[in-house]
């Protein structure tokens, strides 16, 4: 079951572009940023929010706070320290204490107010909307 | 999910940290299940060593052991490494065997139904 993604994407690469791992902290470079900028927004706004405190609404209802530990190319996200919004409703989760939450089941992702720097947003959107 | 290179190490996102943890992982019809992490790809599909189904209905609550499982990631929302320090239910909560918890849930679901028709039953009172 273990595939390398790396390999898969490669191959979906057109030749003349350049061979950067999509998943390599040097992705953060301007030039990465927008060459790859399609499908990239959110996962690297997300990446600049690991370490700060989110509250995840999955859509069975479940909200868990926690601390980001890690997001992926899916929006898969991974929270440390959590605890569940309404323990009693959740006695299963109570020794839970870190988590992999699948991207497809995510409906909402609260933030800190001061974790939005609301005009970049701005920019990266509208950069995207046009070269994208 | 992505593979870890040298530089992601904190920024990964891969299941590699929960192999051979004891681990819940809930699915997307509400079934919660136990077990421990053999492997996983990156679907999020998973093969989970002595499978237990931790059915709990209000107060009362039963493993129901399952062996070894396959688990589609389409229908996984949630996988929690279970902390062995602590409690993993409320201290209230009392374990049943099989047979009684399956009669709680047929009774939780009579319920359940008894309501939808009642609901619908006064729905032409047009009360809201």
């Amino acid at each position: 079951m273990f595939c390398h993604p790396n390999r898969l994407q490669r191959t979906k690469q057109s030749p003349f572009s350049p061979s950067l791992s999509l998943t390599s902290t040097r992705a953060k470079s301007s030039y990465a940023l927008l060459h790859r900028q399609t499908k990239m927004l959110f996962f690297s706004y997300f990446k600049d929010l690991v370490g700060r405190e989110v509250t995840v609404e999955l859509k069975n209802d479940l909200a868990i706070r926690g601390t980001l530990h890690s997001v992926d190319q899916y929006l898969n996200i991974k929270l440390e320290n959590t605890r569940v919004v309404d323990q009693e409703k959740y006695p299963h989760m109570l020794s839970v204490r870190n988590c992999f939450i699948r991207g497809s089941v995510v409906r909402y992702v609260q933030l800190p107010p001061d974790g939005v720097d609301i005009d970049l947003l701005h920019d990266a959107t509208r950069r995207e909307a046009r070269g994208g | 999910m992505s593979w870890a290179g040298p530089d992601d190490f904190y920024l990964s996102t891969s299941l590699a940290s929960y192999l051979d943890k004891k681990l819940l992982v809930l699915l997307r019809d509400g079934r919660k299940l136990i077990g421990t992490l053999c492997s996983f790809d990156q679907f999020a599909n998973a093969v989970l060593e002595s499978a237990c189904e931790r059915v709990i209905v209000g107060d009362l609550y039963c493993d129901i052991p399952l062996g070894l499982y396959v688990i589609r990631g389409e229908n996984v929302v949630l996988i929690g490494e279970l902390d062995l320090e602590r409690e993993e239910l409320p201290p209230h909560m009392t374990r049943v065997s099989v047979a009684e918890i399956r009669r709680a849930q047929k009774a939780e679901r009579e319920a359940t139904d008894l309501k939808g028709t009642m609901r619908k039953r006064m729905e032409f009172l047009d009360l809201d």
